[in-house]
């Protein structure tokens, strides 16, 4: 649970507020929005991974519906992505619940396998029905600058607008932390079998997160769709994406309030210095880093590489009572 | 004084492949009782209590609570009838403070935080933990961790507990301490089944006993014809623990 | 005539996918661990037999011999350096270990090699043989062979050797085997090296048959995963008839359904199997409370 103190929390807010109109060098300004819009979707993710211990590598799945479903109805019936993103995150919810349904009985890894299958399952959709989602070749929206319909020409409106987002996600996470529903998925997390001893309905706390998580990642989703104004589904529902959201999380944090962003900050950078360096001649060596500090982190640094950091910073502290044989 | 049975165990009976586990078992427990259950090693004592809570489903036989049958509940519905379990390897929620563990158990019945921490503090106070109320749970030492099991199960308001070997690991002080505590939630009308392998306790404990063997019920009644009866005295020959 | 071509490529496709499952339910019957990685190193396989044949005119069923010594490091490398540290220590650290190896892979091989397709050419691998009126091809067919040959032996090894019934002890329950002074850590490693043995010499012997690039891994695992869960964990005659029955499903639906459905399908048989039934066919009782968590 956050015990950070509100004073702290609101100094952090604005910090982040502020950070964006900083620079005007357009790459940092990227690089900024970026952060921003992947912890957001990584705090998303976080509620089902990190809180409720379901590792979902098929968000991809909701991200892409969120960024499918706000840019059809702005191409098709006019419809502000702004109200759109809410049908985006119903249908992403609705999806969510009725697979939920079936796959969270499922343990762990299977759980898992599981997710992956359901996004490889969009992907093929989304390629094959050619008339619904342009196919393969994807979809564009007009760059004209239009903040009714969710488009700017500055990048530092985006920076602000994606803080928003990610102060909706981490709001949640922090509302959630502090409800029953955050006792009971910290205690699912911890001991499921004795959660379920002391009356916790343990497959419909874990369906709510679901649903909650899906409904905000595809949020982001469009958030992404009018910020990158074209989408496909080799982006959209591609492993990749789902692999970085978990990736974040891991590294930051699973579980806490900070980690998605703390992990952004970390893994945004490399990912974009990454390409800028080799550039797009050596597409996928980003992701051999992925997969190689992946393996790192899960076996060294389990809790986060932040947290990893103030152990061994800090001296042992005071234990109430020694620890048990 | 009614003679309404709050468990009714009929002919479980519980396999694993070849093993029976449970065998043909049937005993009642009225409101208000305390009744203990004994049984060399595998006797098949924790598998009931499985059954019974809902972790495993049994292959024969029917279990009703407060005259509604439970086979088919999963272990937090029954929880929510009023039936809890503890476990005999204690699984605190470990990153949690022990108010918070408590919390958990009593969000059943209270459904806001403030409510529910009410209600904790509470229960935290009745089992004299309430000094260690913010202690990480993984901190604990044994004796603590078994406190806690209970504390976290009294706070789901239960009618019926079922404590499983709550008293192993203990030195004789914190026995008595937690023979005290049982005595004192009894007296609240709480019912407890207790699976018990410390003999000394569970016979000054309870007022009925149940004796499983190899799965099956072999003998049931007060302490003192238990300690009598050629059959238990029999299937526990060759255990450390013989009867006073 | 279109049945007999429907069953006979519905038959020769389940032997594909049983010779790839074969690996997967040894390590995942004994190991309990889900290897993310495996359709990686199925894809590890056909480039061996690519470059083999490229650089060296190695048609596949002669790398593939040379193959397991090469996949054995491979193996050992990776169940020392990693999937042993991941063992008993719950899902995130299970999961994502070897989802990070398969990312690791596969994005290695886009870099070394590059997205292109790749085929293998040769007398070898475009033979045809003409049984009954169909035609079948050679390499299809030496691989379905090999299938049942290979499962066969572990069948046999696992059954009738100390050391397989070492195995099998360490499979049911590995703190008796512990207690019977069973090396599990040497159980663990042999079993995970040998799985990962027959995974490459599978993606060797189907090479000549598909497109060899990076993510030709990522479809084929999901695949076996199916199989294997339906054919039951750690039963070889399970992944040989689990491959089959989707080998089957997938001609006989691919004739009628769109491939998005066929997708939707394995999703829905993955589920119901392991709702219904989680031992799958021929699995060991047990196998519900799979998925290793956290060793009380």
């Amino acid at each position: 649970m956050t015990s950070a103190r509100p004073a702290v929390l609101i100094a952090i807010v604005l910090a982040l507020a502020v950070l964006p109109l900083t620079t005007s060098n357009g790459y940092y300004q990227d690089v900024i929005v970026q952060i921003y819009m992947w912890a957001a979707a990584a705090a998303a993710w976080n509620l089902l991974g990190g809180y409720a211990g379901q590792f979902s590598l098929g968000h991809a799945a909701f991200f892409g519906i969120g960024a499918y479903t706000s840019s059809l109805l702005f191409l098709k019936a006019g419809l502000t992505p702004w109200l759109g993103m809410f049908a985006g995150g119903a249908l992403a919810a609705l999806f969510a619940l009725v697979i939920g349904y079936l796959s969270i009985r499922l343990r762990g890894p299977f759980f898992t396998l599981s997710t992956i299958a359901l996004a490889e399952v969009l992907l093929i959709l989304a390629v094959h029905w050619r008339q619904l989602t342009g196919g393969a070749e994807g979809v564009s929206l007009p760059p004209t600058p239009d903040p009714v319909n969710f488009t700017f020409d500055d990048r530092r409106v985006y920076g602000l607008v994606g803080l928003g987002f990610l102060l909706v996600t981490m709001g949640a996470t922090y509302m959630i932390e502090r409800s029953r529903l955050g006792y009971y998925l910290v205690a699912i997390r911890e001991e499921e079998e004795a959660a379920r001893a002391v009356g916790v309905p343990v497959l419909r706390v874990k369906l709510i997160a679901a649903v909650v998580s899906a409904f905000l990642t595809a949020l982001v989703g469009t958030f992404y769709a009018q910020y990158v104004l074209w989408i496909e589904p080799s982006h959209m529902f591609s492993l990749d994406v789902s692999i970085q959201l978990a990736l974040i999380v891991i590294i930051g944090g699973l579980g806490t309030l900070f980690g998605p962003l703390i992990g952004a900050a970390l893994v945004i950078p490399l990912n974009m210095f990454l390409r800028a360096w080799l550039g797009a001649a050596v597409s996928g060596l980003y992701l051999v880093v992925y997969g190689f500090v992946l393996v790192l982190v899960v076996l060294y640094a389990r809790e986060g590489v932040w947290a990893e950091v103030r152990r061994r910073l800090r001296p042992a502290g005071p234990r109430s009572v020694q620890e048990p044989a | 004084m009614t003679a309404q049975a709050l468990l009714n165990v009929e002919r479980v009976t519980k396999r694993f492949g070849g093993l029976t586990a449970v065998r043909d078992v049937s005993f009642t427990v009225a409101e208000g009782d305390m009744v203990g259950v004994i049984g060399p090693n595998g006797a098949g004592k924790t598998t009931l209590f499985s059954v019974l809570s809902g972790f495993l489903q049994s292959d024969a036989g029917e279990v009703h609570f407060d005259g509604r049958p439970i086979d088919r509940l999963s272990p937090e519905a029954r929880c929510r009838l009023g039936l809890c379990r503890t476990f005999q390897l204690v699984r605190p929620f470990g990153n949690m403070s022990v108010l918070q563990n408590v919390m958990v158990g009593a969000f059943i019945r209270h459904r806001t935080p403030a409510a529910a921490r009410a209600e904790a503090e509470r229960v935290l106070e009745l089992t004299g933990l309430s000094g260690i109320a913010s202690v990480l749970a993984r901190t604990l030492p044994v004796e603590l961790r078994k406190r806690l099991e209970v504390a976290r199960a009294l706070a789901t308001s239960p009618r019926l507990l079922l404590l499983d070997e709550v008293f192993a690991g203990l030195n004789p002080t914190e026995i008595n301490g937690m023979v005290e505590f049982l005595r004192r939630l009894h007296a609240e009308r709480l019912t407890l089944l207790i699976i018990e392998h410390v003999m000394a306790v569970i016979m000054t404990v309870s007022q009925r006993i149940l004796v499983l063997h190899e799965g099956a019920k072999i003998a049931e009644g007060p302490p003192a014809d238990i300690a009598r009866n050629p059959r238990v005295v029999e299937a526990y020959l060759g255990e450390e623990y013989l009867l006073a | 005539m279109i049945f007999v071509e429907l069953a006979v490529a519905g038959i020769m496709l389940g032997g594909v996918y049983a010779l790839i499952s074969i690996g997967l339910t040894l390590i995942f019957g004994v190991l309990r661990v889900v290897n993310f990685a495996h359709g990686e190193m199925l894809m590890l396989g056909m480039f061996l037999a690519y470059w083999a044949y490229t650089l060296a005119g190695l048609p596949a069923w002669l790398t593939a011999p040379l193959s397991i010594p090469v996949f054995a490091l491979l193996g050992w490398l990776v169940y020392r350096l990693v999937v042993r540290r991941t063992l008993g220590m719950g899902d995130v650290v299970q999961i994502f270990a070897t989802v990070g190896i398969g990312v690791l892979l596969q994005n290695g091989a886009l870099v070394l090699w590059t997205g292109d397709f790749r085929t293998v050419r040769g007398d070898y691998a475009e033979a045809l043989l003409r049984i009954g009126g169909v035609q079948l091809s050679l390499p299809l067919l030496v691989a379905f062979a090999v299938a049942i040959v290979v499962s066969g032996i572990l069948f046999l090894l696992l059954n009738l050797t100390l050391e397989g019934k070492a195995v099998r002890a360490v499979a049911q329950d590995p703190i008796s085997a512990l207690a019977l002074a069973i090396d599990t850590d040497r159980v663990y490693m042999k079993t995970f090296v040998a799985g990962v043995c027959c995974v490459g010499l599978a993606g060797v012997l189907l090479a000549p048959n598909y497109p060899i690039f990076p993510a030709i891994g990522v479809s084929f695992g999901l695949v076996s995963y199916v199989v294997v869960v339906l054919g039951g964990l750690g039963s070889m005659v399970g992944a040989l008839l689990g491959g089959f029955i989707i080998g089957m499903i997938e001609v006989v639906s691919g004739y009628f359904l769109a491939t998005a459905l066929k997708q939707a399908l394995y999703f829905v048989i993955f589920v119901l199997v392991l709702l219904v039934r989680p031992q799958g066919l021929f699995g060991q009782r047990g196998a519900e409370t799979m998925g290793f968590g956290k060793i009380v």
